[in-house]
Order: structure tokens, then sequence, then C-alpha cells
């Protein structure tokens, strides 16, 4: 075996390992194993024997025992437990690659060791670690079938992978893009995706404090034709307060079948509205983030929920990524009046709360104005922090907030508002969401993050929900136009490869019709594919007609000159010997009987008929005066 | 198109990658399993390119003796103008051939020299030649007959008997085989087809304008014959060992210069005066098979030597003993 074969092979392995770490889904106990396969390729590649096949069968033995162990007791999980079989198996079989065929069971093992780590995690950088695994495969599988076959690399075979390793891309892509989809969890498999967008149904007070701390991408949203100013991507609402946690109460919601893959919930969109094309990272649950009031939602879920709060839910089978487009009106939400009682409810033991808004609120009449006012005090009184004491430790988290280390973030304020609301008989509530992002003015769209999470007020005003944010802004983060660059392959990513779904692949099959046979396809990529073809094909036919009229004229070009000698001295040889007339060249030459002559003739006819209809390649202007020499040395002989 | 040992480990992943794709609808994993898809579909296309208007020939310098190697040369043609082949290899499973020719470069012709040795004698045909490419992965094998049924004989193994003739010569004494040169001619007479060239006498030759052969003492035929018995009660190696002995004894004595010919049960040959004429020989013996006694061949042949070789006690050539100037019996050899 080369050299570069065992080191391909080593890469090869040394790519899936780094995937499988970057995921940081797998125990550490078993990372003692890399740099004994490490040694293992190093001891191949300097030419070290392989080891015992005694010991390293007792070896494999030990690690299915461990693996079936490990599914059932140790992690008791099956995708963690085949990855540590992986590590220990990549280990074993470094000391044991014997033959080519050794390397390719490498291969297929680092294969499953890549369907693991796509089951574990999918960053943007496994973009990069899929096409250099798919680049060095093509190598490496070519080099190893080599390797078997002859010792020594024939000359341009190298050429030939490169070749082919830049055909296989386009191959993959349209493999990817074409293979039928389908999620059926047969095998009652579980999708390894953290849920990391989004709320749960009951949210803690201080629970936000890690979400704010991380700058994980959370959702991508491309608005189109103008940018809203301060967006407040709208998600959960919550109505009551209950042991330092507030709860969502709708439980029901009015579903909507997603026949077609769009659900209007009015009756007549209004024009104006605001499209927002959403990419969710797996949400803990169904609810949609969109500017206020969703109006419509275009997705691939079966059901669409909405609730009475104005909450807007699609069903998911799996935690995945959640791809849909929604259309705001851009309105404030309706106030249902037969459900304003549930806006009211008002912890017992929180008389300081409710002094305390009385005193902010004295002398205005009006709930807007109480509004504002609580608002101004919060904001004038209070200081923003995500370093607050644990909600546990000092028993009302809220009162604490508000009388005694007046900091806090998002949640105390809003929460803080809404109580202080609703001991005054104002009707409020919580909603939970995002607010703003980073506008990539690249990509063209926001990069929301969970620092992004927030929790504001709706205070019923009037026939309204009114939007009042009593948290103080924080300072917004910038981004070099490398992150930003970095960010938009991040989306490409996540929405192409990753959010590919079966609505994709029949959207963009659907384009591939003709233009004008269906209604909704406007026939542009088939107009482009079809001429794409038509250029295509008409290149090839001219190619090979071209081709094909050059050969003619080449061989016309250097065979003529062969073909008239061979007519001249055949007509030579009738004028000469009238009996050889009207005979062939054998027949004629055996009526000769000068020997000498003949000698020549057969020779000349031998080397015509080898030039004529030999299988070689066509004959050099050296041959044809060989040719013209031999005939004329036959006439000369003659003479 | 073959599926191979590694085809076999990539439809198994590839079925494994497919089944995990679909049970989880994880995209990356469906980018795994178009890898594998893409991989196979490649191989089959590319492979199929590389062995397209290839053909081959295989060139084996006779005569070809079992037991004893040969170099046989596998020829490859690229006919095409512009992609070179890789990785090509041809094969007859049945007569043993087998070659792999690296590269073949465009309108170019690769020609691979290997050693054979063929165990049997008899006709090897070699109408399953054929050539096969796993270029470029290995996953299948594509294969192309090659449309030029040829065959060739293959002579029965030589064995060593300058032990046996010397045995023989000291025995029978100065009479029993007789030194086939260095002896006075009798009579000149024109040349006959089969006269050795060694026996023209040239200068009679000159003198006659025609080909003119030296003539031997009268009564003492230089001539040798070897009585091979090839009757059906024999065990097949011992058969074989008497036919491998015939062979042997013809070519010996052939190359001494001992015109010798072969008598079987069924068959005589002419005397071997020529190369041509002892493959003729050559050519009787490596499709031998066991015969029913012809009348007439077992006949007295006047003074000619005869060397019997018996393979079965029971053979109706046993007969011939009596004049026989020495008798090998295959069975104790």
């Amino acid at each position: 075996m080369q050299s570069g074969y065992k080191w391909t092979l080593f890469f090869i392995v040394a790519v899936s390992h780094t995937a499988l770490l970057i995921t940081g889904e797998m125990p550490p106990q078993l990372f003692f194993l890399m740099p004994v396969t490490v040694l293992g390729y190093l001891a191949l590649i300097r030419g070290r024997s392989a080891g015992n096949r005694i010991v390293l069968n007792v070896a494999a033995f030990v690690t299915l025992i461990f693996f079936i162990t490990d599914m059932f007791i140790i992690s008791g999980d099956l995708l963690i437990a085949v990855g540590n079989l992986t590590l220990a198996f990549h280990a074993i079989k470094s000391f044991d690659i014997r033959t080519p065929g050794d390397g390719l069971q490498v291969f297929f093992m680092s294969v499953i060791q890549l369907v693991v780590a796509s089951e574990l995690a999918q960053p943007l950088v496994f973009a990069v670690i899929f096409l250099v695994f798919m680049a060095s495969s093509v190598l490496f599988i070519m080099a190893s079938y080599q390797a078997e076959e002859v010792e020594k690399m024939p000359r341009g075979l190298m050429t030939s992978g490169v070749a082919l390793t830049l055909l296989v891309l386009p191959v993959v892509t349209m493999m990817f893009v074409l293979i039928p989809r389908g999620a059926g969890g047969l095998l009652g498999s579980r999708n390894r995706q953290k849920a990391m967008s989004g709320f749960d149904d009951k949210v803690s007070i201080g629970a936000f404090e890690e979400v704010l701390s991380s700058a994980d991408v959370v959702m991508r949203i491309t608005v189109a034709g103008r940018q809203p100013v301060a967006p407040y991507w709208r998600g959960k609402v919550f109505e009551t307060y209950e042991q330092n946690a507030w709860e969502n109460k709708w439980t029901h919601g009015f579903p909507y079948r997603n026949r077609k893959g769009v659900v209007q919930f009015v009756r007549k969109l209004q024009k104006g509205g605001i499209v927002q094309d959403v990419l969710l990272k797996p949400p803990k649950s169904g609810t949609v983030f969109g500017l206020s009031e969703i109006a419509r939602i275009e997705c691939d879920s079966r059901w669409v929920v909405q609730y009475p709060n104005g909450e807007v839910a699609v069903s998911r089978r799996r935690k995945k990524r959640l791809h849909y487009r929604v259309v705001s009106t851009g309105r404030r939400p309706g106030v249902r009046a037969n459900t304003l009682d549930l806006y009211l409810q008002f912890p017992e033991g929180m008389k300081r709360t409710h002094k305390l808004a009385k005193t902010i609120t004295a002398g205005i009449p009006d709930a807007a104005g109480k509004c504002r006012a609580i608002v101004n005090w919060l904001k004038k009184n209070c200081s923003y922090s995500l370093k607050v004491p644990l909600a546990e430790t000092v028993g009302n988290p809220i009162e604490d907030f508000l009388f005694e280390t007046k900091k806090g973030y998002c949640e105390y304020y809003a929460t803080a508002m809404v109580l202080m609301l609703r001991s005054l008989g104002v009707p409020a509530r919580i909603v939970a969401g995002y607010r703003g992002g980073d506008f990539n003015s690249y990509g063209g769209y926001y990069v929301v993050r969970q620092a992004n999470a927030h929790t504001w007020v709706e205070a019923a005003i009037g026939p309204r929900w009114v939007r009042f944010d009593p948290t103080p802004v924080t300072t917004e983060s910038t981004h070099s136009m490398f992150e930003n660059y970095l960010d938009i392959l991040g989306f490409a990513w996540d929405r192409y490869i990753v959010g590919y779904s079966v609505e994709d692949r029949q959207a963009l099959l659907g384009q591939l019709k003709w233009p004008g046979s269906s209604t909704e396809n406007n026939g542009v990529l088939s107009a482009v594919v079809i001429s794409l073809l038509i250029l295509v094909g008409v290149t090839l036919i001219s190619g090979r007609m071209l081709f094909l009229w050059r050969r003619k004229c080449e061989f016309r070009k250097r065979m003529q000159p062969v073909s008239i000698l061979a007519i001249q001295v055949m007509e030579w040889l009738a004028r000469k010997y009238p009996e050889t007339k009207g005979l062939s060249w054998r027949e004629s030459v055996e009526k000769i009987q000068d020997l000498p002559l003949r000698a020549k003739l057969t020779s000349f006819f031998n080397e015509y008929e080898a030039l004529r209809f030999g299988s070689g390649p066509l004959p050099t202007n050296q041959q044809v005066e060989n040719l013209k020499s031999l005939a004329s040395e036959a006439r000369t002989k003659s003479k | 198109m073959k599926l191979t040992r590694e085809g076999k480990g990539l439809l198994v992943t590839g079925i494994l990658v497919a089944m995990a794709a679909l049970n989880t609808g994880n995209n990356l994993i469906y980018l795994l399993a178009s890898l594998m898809a893409s991989l196979g579909i490649l191989d089959m296309v590319a492979g199929w390119f590389n062995l397209r208007k290839l053909s081959g020939d295989v060139v084996l310098e006779e005569p070809v003796y079992a037991g004893s190697s040969k170099t046989i040369s596998c020829r490859f043609f690229n006919d095409r103008r512009y992609r070179p082949a890789f990785l090509v290899s041809m094969k007859d499973v049945a007569a043993g051939i087998s070659a792999v020719a690296p590269r073949v470069g465009a309108e170019e012709m690769t020609e691979i020299n290997n050693t054979v040795t063929f165990r049997h004698r008899g006709r090897i045909y070699l109408s399953d030649i054929q050539l096969s490419s796993g270029y470029p992965f290995g996953f299948y094998r594509n294969v192309v007959k090659l449309n030029n049924p040829k065959s060739f004989l293959v002579y029965p193994e030589l064995v060593d008997v300058r032990g046996l003739l010397s045995g023989l010569c000291s025995v029978s004494g100065s009479g029993a085989l007789p030194h086939p040169s260095g002896e006075d001619f009798t009579d000149i007479r024109p040349y006959q087809q089969g006269d050795p060239m060694r026996d023209i006498h040239w200068k009679s030759t000159a003198k006659a304008g025609e080909l003119m052969v030296k003539e031997f003492r009268a009564g003492i035929s230089r001539q040798v014959t070897v009585a091979l018995d090839t009757s059906a009660g024999a065990a097949p190696e011992i058969f074989e060992k008497g036919i491998s002995l015939a062979a042997s004894l013809v070519e010996m004595l052939f190359s001494q210069g001992y015109p010798v010919r072969l008598k079987t049960l069924a068959q005589v040959s002419v005397a071997a005066r020529s190369r041509e004429q002892l493959y003729h020989i050559m050519d009787m013996l490596a499709l031998l098979q066991a015969e029913e006694p012809e009348p007439g061949t077992l006949d007295e042949d006047g003074q000619e030597m005869l060397l019997l070789i018996v393979c079965n006690p029971d053979s109706p050539i046993k007969k011939l003993e009596q004049q026989a100037a020495g008798v090998f019996n295959a069975i104790r050899l």
C-alpha cells in the first residue's frame, strides 16, 4: 500500500472523529481511544506490520460486549453507544489494516460515525466536514481499488480522480435534491436535536437568565418589502401568575386543517400585510413567532391552531427546524370581552405591589395613562441587570425586585407591570417572544439570537391589546462584515441543507414543468432548464457532426494517395500483363512468373492493405512515401 | 456487470444510511445517503466508459508443453481517440490466464507479459476470455466478453528420457538403435517431401538442377517407431504417463536426428523428419484418447526400430513385444 493511500485513510478517520467530537454530545470517557487510533495509523504509515490477530479479535469481542452494556445500562442511548462503538472499532482497526479492503471497511465505519454525528448536532462547520469527507472519499476509494489491482499508481489516474471528485459534488447535490423525503420514525427513532428556541407553557421567574446570556441563533427572518422598526416577534402569551411562574391557560384553540399548505385566519387579507419568512431552530413548542397580528401562515404542518389570545401554533411530529411564512397585519390584537376576567387574576399576598401601583398612578383616570406612568416609574427607578438573586431564596422575586434590589431583566419588569396593572383593575398579560435581532444587510434578514428573548406587556385598552415595554433598552451588539457573511452561510446551510423539506422538493420539481402548464407555476426555472438542455443538446449534436465531418476530411486527405497508388499499380499491372485484368491483386500476383517482381508486388500490396484496412492510425506522410517507393521499385524491376 | 465484495459493503452501508435517513428525516443523513448513491452511480457510468472501445488479444508462443511455464502476452487495444483506460484486466478462468493493464493510452496498445503453466495436455479454448474493470471505485466489475474465439494445443508434459534411451543403446549394442548420422550413404535420389535438409546432397543438386538427397545403407532403417498403448483398460494417470513418455521419446529422438513416427492402436503418423511433422505427432498426442485397435495398425513394419510403451497389461499392443527394441511399461515408471 502506498503512503498517500494510508495518509488519505488517516485523514478520513480524522474527519469523522472531528465531526463526532464537535457535536459536544459524546461522553468524554472513551476519548482516550483517539490517541490510540492516531498511534495505530502512524504505525501503519511507518510501515509497521499489523497487530496480532488474536489480541485484536479479543479486543473486538470485548468492545461488542461493552456496546451492549453501554446501550442498555451505561448510557442507555443507542446513538451514544454506536458512537462509542465506532470510536473503539476505529482504534482496533487502526492496528489491523492489512489489505486495501480493510481500508474500505474503515471508510464505511466513518460513514456510520458521520450518521451518528448528524443526529447529535448540525452546526455550519459540518458543511466543511461533509465537503472534505466527500472529496477525500472519492480519492480514497479510488486509491483503494487501485492498490488492490496494481502496486503503482498509473500515470493519469490522479487527474482522473480529481475530475471525478469535481463530478461527484454536483451528482450528490442532484441526488440530495431528488431523493424522496420521508421521516417515518419507523423504528421509534427520536430526534436528538435539542429544542433551543421558543418557550414552554410555564415560565418561572428567573428562567430567562440562562437564555439571555446565550448568543446562539434562534431564527432568521426575512421580511419582504420593508424593515419593521423595532420588531417585536410575538410568540407565547401567558395569562396566570401563580407561585412565581407564568402559565398559559389556553389548552384548546381553533384548529385548522392545513390541506394546501396555507391557512388564513381572516376572510379577506388586507393589502400591505407584512410577509415574514422564518427559519426557526428546533422549538420547544409549536408556537410560531411573527409580528402582530398573524393573519395567514404557510407551512408544512398538518394542523394549525389559533388560540383566543392570538397565539398561533403548528402541529409537529418531531423536534426539528421549523420553516414557515406568515403574513401579519401590523395591527394590535383584538380584545375578547368574555375572556377579560382571566387577565385580572392577581396572586394573593402582594399588597405592597398594589399599594405601589396606586401611588404611581394616583390621579390618573384612564388605563393608558396608568400604563405609561408605571412604565416611566419602572424605567426611572429600576436598573437592568442579569445578576439577580435566585427566586427560591427571596420568596417573592417581584416584590424583592420592586422594593429591595430594584434590579432585574425583562421578565421582572414585565411581570411587575402586569401585576400592578391587574391590581388596579386594568386587564393585562405578559407576552414572550423576541425583540429586535441583528439585521444582516448583506443577506437582507434578521438574525434573532437567544439573547433577543424578551417579555413585554399587553394591556387591554379599549377594543385592542396595547403593547408596553417597561424594560430599558440595552445596547445592541454590532457584527463585522465577516461575521455577517459567515451568518449568510449559516443561514443557507440551515435553510437549504438542514432544513430542506418535502415541500421544497415539490416546489423545485414543480418548477420543472413546461412553462404555462400550471397556473401556479411561473415556469422560470423550467425555461432555464429547457434552454440549458436545448443548448447542451445542440452543442453535443453539432460537436459530433463537426467531429465526424473533420474525421471524414482527414480520412480522405490521408487515404486518397494510398488508394490512388494502389489503383495506379493495378492499372499498370493490367497494361503490362493483360491476363491479370479484372483479377484481384493476389490472383494477379500469382500469375506473374517474374519472381522478384512478384515479391516486390506482394510487399507493396501487403503494405497497402495494412495502411488502408488495418486497425492502426491513419497513414503518415512517411508511410505514404514508403509505399510510393515500393510501387516505383516494383515498376523499375519490371523494366 | 458484477457486484464486488466492496460493492456489497457499499450496498449494505447505503441501505443502512438510507433507512436511518428515512427514519429520522435528518437531511445530513440524506446527504450521506446521496453520497453513497452517487458513488455507486458514478462507478457504474465511469466503469462503462472505461471499457468502451476496448479490445484485447492473447498471444502465446507455441509450442506449449504441459508442466513447463510459457510466456503469454495479453494485448489491450484502446480505440478511443482521447481518453485512456485504467486498471483493465483480461481473464480466462478456464484457461488460467490473467493480466492487469494499469493504463491503456488512447489509440494505443499495451502488452502485459505473464508466465503461465498448463497442467494438462489438450486443446485450450480461449472462448471465455473477457475484459473487465472495476474502475474507478471497484464496487462493480464491468465485464466485456471478447469476441475472437481462439484455441491452442497444449502438448503432453516432457520428461527426461535420456536415461531410458542410453540404457537401451547399451543393452542392445550397436544394432539396436543405429546412430543417426555419420554413416555412409548408398545412393542418391530426388528429394521427397519430408526428407531432412541435412540429407540433401548439394553437389548432386547443383549438377541436377533439382534437390537430391542421400540414401543410407540398404537393409538398416534409421527410422524409429514409438508404439503407444492406447487401449481403454489403462488407468487415466497411467495413460497420461504413457502419453508423456511417448512425447518425450519422440521429441528426444527427433532432436538426435532420427526420423521418428508414432503408432497407436488406431493411428499411425508419418515419420517426423521435419519440425512440422514432429508437431503433427505432438498434435496427435495432445488430443489422444483411449482407442479400439484398427486392423493393420499393429502389423510388422520391416526393419525399423520399435519402441513400445505399454500402459495396460492386457493390451493387444503386447503382441509387438517380440520385435520391439525396447519396451517401457508406463505402470512401473
